[in-house]
């Protein structure tokens, strides 16, 4: 049996949706149930849900076996992992964003969530910035000049539009991945390569 | 808070009881494998000069380096691997012995960082070097061996995954050099879909090539799976990555292995010096390797003696959350005694400690049974009267006892003159 955790929230009507075109029988309730393993012995998987911040985690460890989560994430976390494919859902942009008249290289202190991004973006730009590591509510940073800009991922802009911060410049894009455990890859490999392909199929 | 003489530095453990025995008896029956195999043991400094560790490891790995300072300045690095100290012992002190070497150790090795993972700062490495031996049936006895060694510490479920260096630079050989390190790179991460994404940019290679570059790292299987690696092979070097693919596994099938192996045409292994067959290993009840090692004929040529060579390092403190059996704990005893019966507590020692028995002496100031903590639990407990005669709750102690007075072993025993 192959277990697979997948991420909860916003990633997950849209993983459910893929996995039962694929060929994979979930529940009716998958979406909304509170059940946190889910069983299908017609195909011998069991799903995980987890918080998406933990899936790199199940994986690496070997607790599941593959994982769909979203690349921020995965990259942000750093995992130890076979990343196997772009499942071409989930999709956003993780930008650079400020006030308009921001000058992008010459930033000295940036607000994130996502502190790896960040950093690499900016060395890559020949900048060390300082970052300011918050949990949510980034887009309050420059505005009470805790940091000059701000770097995190945009669905529609809606959010930096109402707080007066524009997109000054993209640092990557994003998608959901499926990922598998190294042991895993190796072990039980017929049966990834399988789950691999009918992801692969239904694009 | 606690002050910090009281902790570890990060990324140490601390090992005793039951896991140091269980421990100590992996490293003893894997050394008794290498030694079944001809495998004589050595040991280096647990510190060599940077420049040594310079030969054989690139600048991130070399960043990971334990770093000190003797008194002249110099800088020392703490070993984090056991390959590059064994090469420099065989182009120096072994210059003139001659080849095939075969070299084993247990060792602790260091870095500097915790890694991913949590993986600690100290690892101990247990693992072979075959140096001087050319032939796939090399490769394949340093698999064997492994593989042996497992079978002993009694993990059943395992696996090796065999890719190739020679195969993966061959294929990535055509392309330009800046893009060739940003694929390489993309699968030393084990990223494919970075891999893709950079393939996908480039527009002037031939779209039939494409698709075999894009295709191959995902490739992994039995005698199939080299069959697939010679269709897409583009040259001869790719050709003969495949025919030693092809002999290594005729190896293992002669040494009854070759179920326990596959290929995996996309394992790229992040140490500079690999040359040729490279190897990893899995236990199916821990997600991360297990072993690794391969081929690196380079290497040794770096201190200043030419000679193929091959090995394979197992990671003890992972074996150690693999293996579920362990060493046969001695029965312990714990023997308390009133001065006076000094010399009686001390023969009956003796005499049990003869017999495999572990045995713990300890003397008392009052004859009473110590509290059930005190007596350890999972510990026989006896207790010297003043009348010489032993007060205990366990039935086999009991009887050993009565032995031991009705045969007269406490006159004759040689308990005495033991102590």
């Amino acid at each position: 049996m192959l277990t697979v955790a997948l991420a909860k929230g916003r990633n997950l009507f849209d993983t459910a949706n893929r996995l039962r075109i694929s060929g994979f029988a979930l529940p009716g309730d998958f979406e909304e149930t509170r059940r946190l393993v889910i069983e299908d012995e017609r195909m011998e998987i069991r799903y995980l849900l987890a918080k998406p911040v933990d899936v790199p985690t199940y994986v690496e460890h070997g607790a599941a076996d593959l994982g769909i989560v979203g690349k921020d994430i995965l990259h942000e976390k750093g995992a130890d992992v076979h990343e196997l494919l772009d499942l071409g859902f989930g999709f956003c942009r993780l930008v650079v964003a400020g006030p308009k008249e921001t000058d992008v290289s010459r930033v000295t202190r940036v607000a994130t969530k996502y502190p790896r991004y960040a950093t690499e973006y900016f060395r890559k730009l020949g900048r060390q910035i300082e970052v300011i590591s918050l949990q949510g509510s980034v887009e309050l940073a420059p505005l009470i000049g805790l940091a000059e800009c701000i770097v995190d991922l945009v669905e529609t802009g809606r959010t930096l539009q109402e707080n007066g911060l524009v997109a000054l410049a993209e640092v990557a894009q994003v998608s959901a991945r499926l990922v598998a455990n190294r042991r895993s890859y190796q072990l039980r490999a017929a049966e990834v390569d399988d789950f691999v392909m009918r992801l692969r199929q239904n694009r | 808070m606690h002050p910090i003489y009281l902790e570890r530095p990060s990324g140490t453990r601390d090992l005793y009881g039951q896991q140091l025995q269980k421990k100590r008896w992996i490293e003893q029956q894997m050394i008794a494998v290498f030694r079944s195999f001809g495998y004589d043991l050595i040991e280096t400094p647990m510190i060599e000069y940077v420049e040594t560790f310079a030969q054989g490891l690139h600048g991130s790995e070399q960043e990971q380096l334990y770093r000190l300072f003797d008194r002249r300045g110099r800088t020392l690095a703490l070993r984090p691997e056991m390959t590059t100290p064994v090469a420099r012992v065989v182009a120096t002190e072994f210059a003139h012995v001659a080849s095939p070497l075969r070299l084993s150790y247990a060792a602790k090795t260091y870095r500097a960082e915790e890694g991913r993972l949590r993986e600690p700062v100290e690892v101990t490495q247990a693992g072979i070097e075959l140096i001087g031996a050319l032939s796939p049936d090399a490769d394949a006895e340093v698999i064997a061996l492994m593989a042996t060694a497992l079978k002993r510490l009694g993990i059943e479920h395992f696996r090796f995954a065999i890719g190739h260096m020679a195969y993966l630079q061959a294929m990535l050989a055509p392309l330009q050099e800046t893009l060739q390190a940003r694929l390489r790179q993309a699968l030393i991460d084990r990223d494919l879909v970075r891999y893709e994404q950079i393939l996908a940019q480039e527009s002037d290679v031939d779209p039939k090539w494409l698709e075999s570059l894009r295709e191959f790292p995902r490739i992994r299987g039995g005698l199939e799976a080299i069959d697939a690696a010679r269709e897409l092979a583009l040259d001869e070097r790719a050709e003969k990555a495949c025919d030693e693919w092809s002999e290594l596994f005729a190896a293992l099938d002669a040494y009854g292995v070759a179920e326990l192996t596959h290929v995996d045409l996309g394992l790229y292994l992040d140490h500079d010096y690999y040359t040729g067959i490279v190897i990893e290993g899995y236990a199916d009840v821990l997600g991360v390797p297990i072993c690794f090692g391969g081929r690196y004929d380079g290497l040794l040529e770096r201190f200043g003696r030419g000679a193929p060579a091959t090995g394979c390092v197992a990671h003890v403190e992972r074996l150690l959350q693999t293996v579920e059996i362990g060493s046969e704990q001695p029965f312990r005893i714990h023997l308390c005694y009133l001065a006076e019966q000094r010399t009686l507590a001390f023969s009956f020692a003796a005499y049990l400690r003869e017999r495999d028995y572990a045995v713990a002496t300890s003397r008392v100031e009052v004859q009473e049974l110590p509290s059930l903590e005190a007596q350890s639990i999972g510990e026989c407990f006896g207790m010297f009267t003043a009348g010489g005669e032993l007060l205990t709750e366990d039935s086999l102690l009991q009887q050993i006892w009565e032995y031991y007075r009705s045969s007269g072993a406490s006159e004759t025993d040689g308990g005495k003159s033991i102590c």
